[in-house]
């Protein structure tokens, strides 16, 4: 089947004036909601579960569910600081990160998670490579280690969500779906 | 009047009648097709519904269609578990393990007898239901109790609450029992393009 060309790629500058507008609604996007799976394959460890992202300006809780419907691990980060609970038990303090590493053995960069999810890279990080698309969307992303290709967007009024993510480093692989937006 | 002494909360006691009968009423069931609606209420009351159908044949087959909020598929066979989802276009291969335990879809298409020995069973009966209540004897991480329910003689409902304060509820509707169902039912077809993770090789693709 003929494959559809390839769209011609539009001057940088015009591409970024359109990321510039759009990184701006971005960030005023202070309260949103995530349904979605996210895909995990590590060495020894992969697997596949239903994401649930609430986010409420810097506060945010994330649940996580098996394949099964059962309860895999639930993440809460507030000005109290940070708890996950998983396998019954309920841990504080320190980051998502480790925390969640220490209770299930997966790494998930979950402080970064919340920026590459919305399609914007994570602020105030030093080496940044970013690619643009002709709608001034990121494409492609590379920061702290981590390479993050965009492969789906959502048109999701007032401003157009991904829809597919995978996000690597070294060994880890993850994909995220979204399934549902609601941006409020 | 004398205080009345603080009496602990019944401790379940075996009702080796009912276990019989739970035994009998379960191992008849060689296949059984069915539509589910499983509601998932967290510790801290969140709630999930989850619908799709299902298909058990004894021994150790089974396949668990969700169908929404997501699309994916939970199929059985030979000891091997494969997890297949549609949004991510992946597919696990494990080896079926308690981590991945589907207690209904074991309790049905496993051995019952082995299955029922570790539990405490009760049975509750009034005009409308049979709810058989097992509690682990062991601590479990399973479950802590698990209700197995016949309406009008056929399997209805079964509800769980796990060691976390969760509690499952899985609702049958269009119940076929013994119906033919055959194994080719439950090969799966992988689509092309999907990213395969075979871990029962440990071999990593």
């Amino acid at each position: 089947c003929a494959t559809t060309p390839k769209e011609p790629e539009l001057p940088l500058e015009l591409r970024q004036t359109l990321w510039e507008t759009r990184h701006k609604a971005l960030q005023q996007m202070n309260h949103w909601q995530l349904m979605g799976k996210l895909g995990l394959r590590v060495p020894d460890q992969s697997g596949s579960m239903s994401v649930e992202w609430l986010q409420n300006r810097q506060d945010f809780t994330v649940y996580l569910d098996g394949p099964l419907g059962q309860s895999l691990a639930k993440i809460e980060s507030n000005d109290h600081g940070i708890v996950v609970e998983a396998d019954g038990k309920r841990y504080q303090g320190r980051t998502p990160e480790a925390l969640l590493y220490d209770l299930t053995g997966w790494q998930l960069p979950v402080s970064y998670l919340r920026f590459w999810i919305q399609g914007v890279p994570v602020p105030d990080i030093q080496e940044t490579s970013m690619q643009l698309d002709n709608e001034g969307q990121l494409s492609h992303l590379k920061q702290a280690g981590w390479t993050i290709d965009y492969l789906e967007y959502q048109n999701q009024p007032p401003v157009s969500l991904p829809g597919r993510i995978r996000v690597e480093k070294g060994d880890i692989r993850m994909t995220l779906v979204a399934r549902r937006w609601q941006v409020k | 009047a004398p205080v009345k002494p603080v009496v602990a909360p019944p401790v379940q006691k075996h009702d080796a009648k009912a276990a019989e009968k739970l035994i009998r009423k379960l191992t008849k069931i060689r296949t059984i097709s069915a539509k589910f609606k499983q509601e998932s209420i967290g510790s801290d009351g969140r709630i999930r519904t989850e619908s799709g159908s299902m298909q058990i044949k004894r021994p150790g087959k089974f396949r668990w269609n969700t169908a929404s909020p997501f699309e994916q598929e939970i199929v059985s066979l030979d000891k091997k578990v494969w997890l297949v989802d549609r949004d991510l276009q992946q597919v696990i291969i494990q080896i079926q393990d308690e981590r991945m335990s589907n207690t209904p879809a074991q309790l049905l298409s496993g051995n019952v007898k082995e299955f029922l020995k570790d539990y405490q069973i009760g049975l509750y009966r009034d005009d409308k239901q049979e709810r058989y209540t097992l509690t682990p004897t062991g601590d479990s991480d399973l479950f802590e109790k698990l209700d197995i329910v016949f309406r009008d003689g056929v399997l209805s409902s079964i509800e769980l609450r796990d060691s976390l304060g969760g509690r499952r509820r899985v609702e049958l509707s269009d119940v076929n029992v013994n119906g033919m169902i055959s194994d080719s039912d439950f090969r799966v077809k992988i689509p092309k393009g999907y990213d395969v993770i075979d871990q029962t090789s440990n071999t990593e693709q």
